[in-house]
This record gives structure tokens, sequence and C-alpha cells, in this order.
């Protein structure tokens, strides 16, 4: 759960959308949601594709409205004005007017928001140095490579610092190297303690960025809260490295059954839960000592965020 | 909360600019034009073939190329208008910097508008060249003809705005050019309405007399060629007709948009 200390950013309750696939059908895209994100926090929201990410989303920056439930930032309802002037967001794709250029397209949206014409002259440079895109301030952004579309996406998500990022799956389709400047842009907002709630699918991303994680399938949340937490409250296992003198000794045959062969050995993991972990292994060692048999590793295996988003995909 | 007008007109005028910026760099709008300027071209050669009158005959030509283009784009552009934009998915931003979605549309509307009015200008201004050249004397008749039908073109982009705002931009443009069709046809189908046959469908064509526009109140191209009178009462009743029909139409197009699940 969010830390009871800082105060919310993203408060969302029990949100409920269905869309309408035919005159008698509709999809439930969202079941019941639930999820709050603290100040300074970034969030990442992991789920697979079609799992309703978007959706909540589109739902949390204003584009449209839930069919139940509340979804606030600040304290403010997403779909008002004061909330949206209080987040940046940058989409899933590069969903941008592509015949304008980087200070058109900055310039347009700052008058969307309302901000002075001074105020966005200030901005556009400071902006574009930010995201390194000083050079191509009068560049068309249909010339621009995915990299730099998501580098002056940022640019416009930042336009009137806004307390609240939202991004959609950022890294999408980055190459490694644009995938390591989208990262260092997040890290370095993040630093600024601005809150960052952004969506993916890939846990690598999560890992190296996000402090605190959600996880949803199906349209549903399947757990969310600090990365260390959750991990720390998962089953643990264990994985024992050994060798045997004989494998045809009958009391070897039905371990060996249970183990897999390695260049060196056997491996044998034990799965349990954390209380009966340490027994388990205690016995499967006196086993393999009573075959005279060699332990040449226990390795104990924590939980990984994979695990937990595979878990949360079943 | 009090509602900040200035704001909201500002943020209208960026998605106008911006929408007159697109439109300008559209490739149909520059097709359209070249077809006007080949149909003007025929208007003076058609002119030159006739033994008397030859300006007026160019006019006449002129000004249907004008109808015809403008009609065109309007259809094309109106239909595309607010489609592409959730196609193209470039609506999300916008949506999320506190623009509500009927600012949105009336601001993209007022976008075309500009670009119709400068085509027509343009296309309408090349036209009294030629009728000049051919030795016409320019009138007030033609102002009045280049304000109605600037407002039939501001009218008919309202409709492809109803329609892009639900459908695709396909069948946006094929319900749109049916309201054109209809809308100049209006004359006969409103006699029509008090004798047809079977008699069950004098009420149903009476309701789609009713409820679609009367584009025949904007063709006054008969009179501006033979330089027969039309008040300036009624050019302003029938851009009064007009301005209440986008009006009205806007208001259908924004309320249809601010129900749809994007």
């Amino acid at each position: 759960m969010a830390s009871q200390e800082k105060p919310l950013a993203i408060q969302i309750e029990k949100l409920t959308k269905r869309y309408r696939t035919g005159a008698l059908k509709s999809n439930l895209a969202l079941d019941d949601v639930t999820l709050k994100v603290s100040q300074g926090e970034v969030f990442g929201f992991l789920g697979p594709n079609g799992a309703g990410k978007t959706t909540l989303i589109k739902i949390l920056v204003g584009i449209m409205g839930a069919d139940s439930g509340t979804c606030r930032i600040l304290g403010l309802d997403t779909l008002g004005r004061e909330a949206k002037l209080k987040l940046g967001y940058l989409p899933e794709r590069p969903y941008f007017h592509d015949f304008l250029t980087s200070a058109e397209f900055l310039r347009f949206h700052g008058r969307l928001l309302g901000m002075t014409e001074d105020a966005i002259e200030s901005r556009i440079p400071a902006l574009l140095k930010k995201v390194g895109m000083s050079k191509s301030r009068d560049q068309k952004l249909r010339t621009f490579s995915k990299g730099m579309l998501q580098r002056i996406g940022f640019a416009q998500a930042l336009l009137h610092d806004p307390a609240i990022l939202v991004l959609d799956e950022p890294m999408s389709g980055l190459d490694p190297v644009g995938r390591r400047e989208v990262r260092d842009i997040i890290s370095e907002i993040a630093g600024m303690g601005k809150t960052i709630f952004f969506s993916t699918h890939i846990i690598h991303d999560v890992e190296v960025v996000c402090t605190t994680v959600g996880f949803i399938n199906g349209g549903k949340l399947k757990g969310s809260g600090n990365i260390e937490s959750l991990l720390g409250r998962t089953v643990k296992s264990m994985e024992v490295r050994y060798s045997l003198p004989d494998a045809k000794d009958p009391g070897s045959e039905k371990m060996l059954k249970t183990s897999r062969r390695t260049m060196d050995g056997w491996v044998l993991d034990i799965e349990s839960d954390v209380d009966d972990l340490e027994d388990q292994v205690n016995k499967v060692l006196a086993h393999i000592l009573s075959l005279k048999g060699n332990v040449r590793a226990v390795v104990p295996r924590k939980s990984t965020l994979e695990d937990l988003f595979f878990e949360g995909s079943r | 909360m009090k509602t900040d007008y200035g704001r909201m007109f500002r943020q209208v005028a960026a998605i106008s600019y911006m929408t007159f910026q697109e439109l300008l760099r559209e490739k149909i709008l520059w097709s359209s034009f070249v077809f006007g300027l080949l149909c003007v071209g025929l208007a003076y050669a058609a002119s030159q073939l006739s033994y008397t009158d030859n300006a007026r005959i160019a006019l006449d030509f002129g000004l249907t190329s004008v109808s015809l283009v403008g009609g065109l784009i309007s259809i094309i552009m109106g239909s595309v208008l607010i489609a592409k934009e959730v196609q193209n998915r470039t609506l999300y931003l916008i949506l999320t910097k506190s623009v509500w979605r009927s600012q949105f549309v009336v601001g993209r509307l007022i976008g075309l508008l500009g670009i119709l009015s400068l085509n027509t200008l343009i296309m309408v201004g090349i036209s009294v060249v030629v009728f000049l050249f051919t030795g016409g004397d320019l009138g007030s008749l033609l102002v009045k003809s280049l304000f109605l039908q600037v407002t039939e073109f501001g009218v008919l982009a309202a409709i492809a705005c109803i329609f892009s705002v639900f459908s695709t931009a396909t069948l946006a443009a094929i319900f749109s050019s049916g309201v054109w069709v209809i809308g100049h046809a209006m004359t006969d189908l409103k006699a029509l309405s008090s004798r047809i046959e079977p008699e069950f469908m004098r009420p149903v064509l009476g309701l789609i007399t009713n409820l679609l526009p009367d584009l025949t109140r904007f063709d006054i191209k008969a009179h501006v060629a033979h330089d027969l009178p039309v008040t300036w009462t009624y050019i302003a009743v029938t851009m009064g007709y007009g301005f209440v029909y986008i009006v009205f139409a806007l208001a259908a197009a924004c309320l249809i948009f601010r129900k749809r699940d994007l």
C-alpha cells in the first residue's frame, strides 16, 4: 500500500469501465480498481497487453470518464480543469501533429494550457535543452526518429511544470540507446520530486526506475505496493546443488526423479512457505549426506518482479 | 470555480489556427484549387465561343466552379475534421490540456471555415478577373453571392462535422454528399412532399425537407449571371438561416462527441 506519511498524489477508488462492443454486448475493461500513489513516488503500472492499463490512464488524464468509481489527483476530480493543469501526459505512441516544428508544437500546447506567450517563449529553450533537442527547435516533427519524438513529448508534458507525470509505455518501440535516454529523463524528473505514474509491460524498466508498482490483468488490479515489500512477502524457494556417488542406489533414485541434471551434478528446487522452507531444506541436506553425497551449494531464490508479473497474469 | 472565458477563447483560437495550418497543407485543397482554376479557364474558353454576352457566360461558369470546388472541399475536409484526429489519436494530448471536447469541435470547424473562406475568396477573385477581362461590369451582386456561398460551405462543413464525430471519414463524406444533393433539390422535394404517392410517404418527405438544409436559398448564381436584383434583406435573412443551421449542427456534433468513448 502507499506510504501513509506522504500525501496522496493519485487516488483511484472502485473504478469500473465498460466499452460497448455491440448493441447488447460490452467488454469490461476495468473492474473495481482501487489504487493509491503517494506524492514523489515513481509508480510502475505493469500488465500484459490488453490488461486495462491504457483505459485506466485515459481516465486518469481526463480523456474519458469511468462508468462508476472515482479518480482523483491531488484531491481533484480528473475530469475537471484544475486537475488537468496539475498533470503532464505522454501518450503510448507519439500521436503528435507532425506538420509542426518542435517550437510550434510546444507553443500550441502552451496556449492550450492557458500559459502566456512570454511564459511559453521562456520555457521552450529551457525544455528543449533539458531533453537534448535544442538543435531541433525549427525541425518538423515528421522528420524525427521515435526517440526524438519521445523526448519532445517529454518537453510537452513538462511545459507547465506539472506535479504529476503520466507516461503511457514511454519506452516501447525504442532501441536500447533510446530506452536509456528516456530512463535517464525519468530519473532526472523523479529527482525533482515529481510523482511519476508510468505503464509498461517491460519488467526491467520498472526494476530500474520505480519505487512502487501495481499489477493489472483482465481489468482487475492484482496487487500494488512498494517493490521491496512485495518481493519480501512472497514465497521464496531454495536451490540445492549436489552430487551423489551412486545414482542407482534405491534411496537416490527417488530424490533424483525430482531433481534436474546439470554438468556437474544435480539441482533440486525446494518451494515451500517461508516458515516451512528451512525445515524442508534441512531434511533434504540430511538425506543427501546420509547417501554420502556432496552438497555443492544452497542458493536462496528470491521472487522477482517477473514472478509477480506472471502470477498476476494468470 | 469561476469560468475563465478568456482562456477558453484562447484555447479555441489555438485549435483553429493549428487546424488552419494543417488544412493549408492538405493535398486535396490544392488539387481542388487546380481543378477550380481549370474550370475558370474553361469558363473563359466557353465565353469565347458565344457571340453575345461573353462576360456573363464566363461569370456563370466561374461561380459554378467555385460552388462545386468549395462544396467538395467542405465535405471532404469536414468529414475528416474530427474523425482523423480520433483515428490518429492526436486528440488525446489536446483533451488532457483542460480543453472541453466542444471547444475542440468548435475550434476545428472555425479553422476549416477559415480555409473555405480563403479558398472561396481566391476562386471568386479569379472568376472576377476573367469576368472583367471579358468585358463585364462589377456590381454588388458578386459580393452578395460570395457571402451566401461561404455560408453554404459553412453549413455543409458543419453537417460533415456531425457525421465525422460518430463515424469514419469515408462514411461521413458519403452521408454529407447525400445531404448536399438533397439540399440542392429542396425546391422539387418540397413540391413533391405534398403530392407524393403513396400518401404515407408525405410526412417522411416533409420531415426530410424540414430537417435538412435548403441549399437552394444560397444559390443566386443565375441572378448574378443575368444581373437580376437580390435585396440585402434576402442576403441577411439567408445568412441568418445558415448561421442558425451551423449553430444547431455544431451543438449536435458537440453533444454526440461528448458522449463518445475515445
